[in-house]
């Protein structure tokens, strides 16, 4: 069915085997030689942005200033000697290049620290307890951001010019120049607080429900709902752009004359021929955006008070707690450089026309 | 031929009907309700910077908050008493001080018991405050207290006897220090990395159940305190990251209680049904400081006020034209009383009523006070001139950009001032950077607020010359760089005075001083403004005839509330500390029960749901049968 292209030979390591090593001098470097300088490439590429990435953290959060021994003392009256024993004790006053050969220790024994405020607490352990959050959060929002882009983009490219296509765009691109807090403040007013549909923050009742892990699902899944619905509002538009845009290169195609020539519904042709051409874009923007997930979502987190990590990050900014600041900046960096790792590599097997133009 | 594609299509119905009830699903769950669960009965608060508390060390706190949370799970030796802030009973059921006024003999209530069932004795106060004379981070906290103690005995489980350096003011409350319980505490090594762990013995009305850095704080009460059990059975507290939000949950019922509103805040809720505002005073107040020309202690000069603001008459000649009537009429919407002394009123023992010595507003005499002085020269723009330095009187005004108040106070300072023929500059700054120029002395007039008290010692201290840096270095422990002789020497006599009516006495001349002397003009004391659920009444005032609910520093606000519906209020039985387990089965039935109660909300959800479905799926039909048919057309 449909133009999917054969590719050739598929380039099976199995079948391909040995072909890299043939003495027979052929100009055309083989397909299987391509692929490891591809990946090696690829690989390389995120290793050098990775160890930018391991040298900015150091310093970027010893840039933005601010004093953590405040959020140590709080809001009562402190002694000069009680900040400076904060100080000896947190290594703040240490010089810069004690502190980075400290900090490049720590990058290579993968021991992160402690907490500046939460005393005693691994910065490791702060994070992996509020990543299943995060995660259930930004998953959550990215299925349905992509489900729903992919799916008005592609009727939308289908229609263009239809009334269809321009109220979906505008509604897209609209939600998607609203500022996250101002959309979210709305959402809670409506749903929230004018409606009593939803709780208005948090990812658990402050009440606790019935012990049990029916209740306790039905309750995160009820606190889920408005922040996942604004932050897929907001991403959505993307994948309609994407998914919208390439329908429409398809759609001059032979194949796709063929297809309705056949005498099969227009939903049909664009169904089951158009979209799945038209996908590639889209699913690397998934694969990009996969990498996101790991990144929590600041702002939506931060108006529902959803515990994630971006909260956790936004509350780390404000002390700076800067142990914990570093490990979460290496995390999402490091989460997005793999991702896109992936999506390159992705795409190289799922568009032929990448392979043979490498 | 249609088979095909009619059935797809409802294939795809279907899907996205099943889709849609995901969301469904989720909505079906009812929202909380007091009633909802079970048979715990839990006051919720909502706290807005409980994400900013590092740690839940009773005896390493600097938070308002983590103050909130000790007093709720221990009890110190001597409390703030309720009806006026005077010491009172707490753990020391009485205590005595020596004719020469250095040893301290306290009396430990035989009743008082750890939530363990251990006794509190003699021993667990000797142990504290030893551990916090030896540890130096608890001694950063609490040397002001234990450092001047030079022995420390308890000759049996019901006396301590304490002997001091000097006569000491402060050894008749202990500054509100919480006692831990040796048996447990001496068994830490590092009791300084104590976080605050679950089920641990205290021997206040409650101990804490759940903490979790960044989520909610679980404490449940204690059946057998020994001062008498509170109301209910738990007391959670919810973080929220904005106050707007927390106002929301709480017209919701998803939190009972709320403090530090806004005016406009307090005005929505008080139209919303089933809440009640508490509005009162607080110990809190505002302020613009004076560069009263900052110096090391030896005299050395740095920052660059204006040398005329050195002048104690122009301090004085601005105090005359600030309305402060109309800014808490302006500002507070009338919560909140004018400003006097650093003392707020609420500590009624130490309050300084101005009475005839109150600052009158008048341009006039303001003006006349400038003449006298000697500023009567102006520049070419009618600004008056500093004779001694020539020049003009042009002060800059530092305010916080974050403290919306601040830029509305500046607007009528402006103007006021303007009268003496003085100009103000207003500047808006971020908070940090603000403070950073005040410490270091780089400003004319600057914006401040402060919490005061209960004691007057640490307070005070921020006027006295010691507080002077000892280095041309930046420094927050000045008020101003105030440094008055006459002051000092009254600082010293109150901090020995053990007679609580002279100190007073002693107390009220040195607000008189900074009062004439105006180093600093306390605008207002503004109220805090409070909110509670109407499920809930009985919330204890400090001081009782009209004070805060929240941020106290004692237990009585939350201690002493009660479920409106009383009789359900005790639930959970005798069973001791094992209470948050024993009651499974009576968490189930109630959760039963409430599903039962609230399945007309999730129904009529799921209907509507439901109905937009099919009302969806059929638009989705016609509009797709009519793109066909135009298709064959």
């Amino acid at each position: 069915m449909g133009y999917l292209p054969t590719t050739p030979a598929s380039e099976s390591p199995l079948g391909d085997s040995g072909a890299g090593e043939t003495p027979t001098g052929t100009s055309r470097p083989t397909a299987r030689s391509d692929f490891w300088r591809y990946l090696g490439g690829r690989l390389s590429g995120a290793a050098v942005s990775m160890i930018l990435v391991l040298f900015s953290a150091f310093f970027i959060f010893r840039i933005i200033g601010g004093d953590p021994v405040r959020a140590v003392v709080g809001d009562s009256p402190t002694t000069p000697e009680q900040r400076q024993e904060i100080r000896d004790r947190l290594g703040l006053d240490d010089p810069l290049g004690v502190q980075f050969w400290d900090y490049v220790k720590r990058v290579f024994t993968m021991d992160w620290g402690t907490s500046y405020v939460s005393t005693g607490a691994e910065v490791t352990d702060l994070m992996w307890a509020r990543l299943p959050n995060t995660l259930l959060l930004t998953g959550t929002a990215l299925i349905l951001a992509a489900g729903l882009g992919v799916w008005i983009g592609a009727r939308a490219g289908w229609k263009q010019g239809s009334m269809f296509e321009k109220t979906q765009v505008g509604i897209s691109l609209t939600l998607w120049s609203a500022p996250t807090f101002w959309l979210g403040m709305i959402v809670i007013i409506v749903f929230s607080v004018k409606l009593g549909l939803f709780p208005v923050n948090g990812m658990r009742s402050a009440r606790g429900v019935a012990d049990g892990f029916l209740p306790e699902l039905l309750d995160v899944a009820h606190h889920l709902v408005l922040p996942a619905f604004t932050m897929a509002a907001v991403i959505y538009a993307q994948y309609v752009l994407i998914m919208r845009s390439s329908i429409m290169e398809e759609k001059g195609n032979d194949y796709l004359t063929v297809a309705k020539a056949k005498g099969l519904r227009d939903d049909v042709v664009r169904r089951r021929h158009a979209v799945p051409n038209a996908m590639l874009p889209t699913v690397t923007l998934i694969a990009l955006q996969f990498g996101a997930i790991f990144n929590g979502a600041l702002l939506t987190e931060t108006i529902f008070s959803w515990p994630g990590l971006g909260l956790l990050f936004y509350h780390a900014i404000k002390i700076p707690d800067i142990p914990l600041l570093q490990v979460l900046f290496i995390f999402f960096a490091g989460t997005t450089i793999l991702a896109n790792t992936l999506a390159d590599i992705l795409y190289r097997f799922l568009d032929p026309r990448v392979r043979r133009s490498a | 031929m249609v088979m095909t594609p009619n059935r797809r299509r409802w294939r795809q119905t279907a899907a996205l009907a099943a889709a849609a009830c995901l969301p469904a699903v989720a909505l079906a769950a009812p929202a909380a309700h007091a009633s909802d669960d079970a048979s715990d009965v839990a006051l919720v608060v909502g706290k807005v910077g409980l994400n900013d508390i590092p740690h839940m060390n009773p005896l390493d706190s600097g938070w308002v908050i983590q103050g909130e949370f000790n007093n709720l799970m221990y009890d110190p030796l001597i409390r703030w008493n309720q009806e006026d802030y005077t010491s009172a009973p707490g753990l020391a059921e009485s205590w005595e001080v020596s004719e020469d006024g250095l040893t301290w003999t306290y009396h430990i209530d035989p009743d008082a018991t750890w939530s363990d069932g251990e006794p509190v004795t003699a021993d667990d106060a000797k142990f504290t405050f030893e551990l916090l004379q030896t540890n130096e981070v608890f001694n950063g906290r609490h040397g002001g207290l234990v450092n001047q103690m030079t022995s420390i005995e308890a000759p049996d489980d019901q006396t301590l006897v304490v002997t001091t350096e000097e006569p000491s003011a402060i050894m008749n409350h202990l500054s509100n220090t919480m006692i831990m319980p040796e048996h447990v505490w001496s068994e830490m090594e590092n009791p300084e990395e104590y976080t605050g762990e679950p089920e641990q013995p205290t021997s206040g009305p409650f101990h804490l159940t759940e903490y979790t850095p960044g989520g909610r704080v679980v404490l449940t009460a204690n059946p057998d305190y020994w001062a008498g059990p509170v109301a209910y059975d738990q007391i959670i507290f919810q973080s929220f990251e904005t106050s707007e939000a927390a106002v929301q949950a709480l017209q919701q019922g998803e939190i009972d209680f709320l403090d530090g509103l806004n005016p406009e805040q307090a005005a929505a809720l008080e139209a919303a049904d089933g809440i009640t505002l508490n509005i009162q005073p607080s110990r809190h107040w505002e302020n613009i400081g004076f560069n009263t020309g900052a110096r090391t202690k030896d005299g050395t000069e740095m920052g660059d006020g204006h040398p005329a603001l050195q002048d104690a008459a122009v301090r004085q000649a601005i105090h005359h034209v600030i309305d402060k009537e109309r800014l808490v009429d302006v500002i507070l919407d009338g919560n909140g009383t004018p400003g006097v002394g650093i003392v707020a009123p609420i500590f009624s023992e130490m309050f300084w009523d101005p009475g005839e010595e109150t600052v009158e507003v008048s341009v006039d005499i303001g003006n006349q006070i400038l003449d006298d002085a000697g500023y009567d020269e102006r520049d070419s723009n009618g600004i008056r001139i500093d004779p001694e330095s020539g020049e003009p009187l042009n002060f800059r005004l530092l305010y916080h950009s974050d403290r919306p108040t601040y830029a509305d106070i500046q607007d009528f300072l402006v103007d006021w001032i303007s009268e003496l023929d003085i100009q103000v500059e207003p500047i808006p700054m971020e908070s940090t950077p603000l403070n950073e120029e005040t410490a270091a002395g780089n400003y004319d007039i600057a914006f401040g607020g402060w919490n005061y008290g209960p004691d007057p010692d640490e307070d005070f201290a921020y006027h006295t010359c010691d507080r002077l840096p000892d280095e041309p270095e930046p420094t927050d422990l000045t008020f101003n760089f105030y440094c008055n002789e006459d002051f000092d020497a009254l600082w010293n006599e109150q901090k020995h005075e053990t007679d609580p009516a002279a100190r007073a006495e002693i107390v009220q001349e040195m607000q008189r001083i900074i009062y004439e002397d105006s180093p600093n003009i306390i605008l207002y004391y503004d109220h805090a403004m409070e909110a509670y659920s109407d499920e809930w009444t009985g919330f204890g005032m400090l001081p009782s005839s009209g004070g805060a609910i929240a941020r106290q520093q004692a237990a009585y606000g939350y201690a002493q509330a009660v479920p409106a519906d009383a009789q359900t209020g005790e639930a959970s039985g005798d069973d001791g500390e094992a209470g948050a387990d024993a009651d499974g089965d009576a968490d189930d039935d109630a959760a039963a029960a409430s599903d039962d109660g609230d399945s007309n909300t999730g129904l009529i959800i799921g209907l509507v749901i439901a109905g937009l479905i099919v009302v969806g799926g059929i638009a989705f039909w016609v509009t797709r049968r009519r793109a066909t048919a135009e298709e064959r057309e």
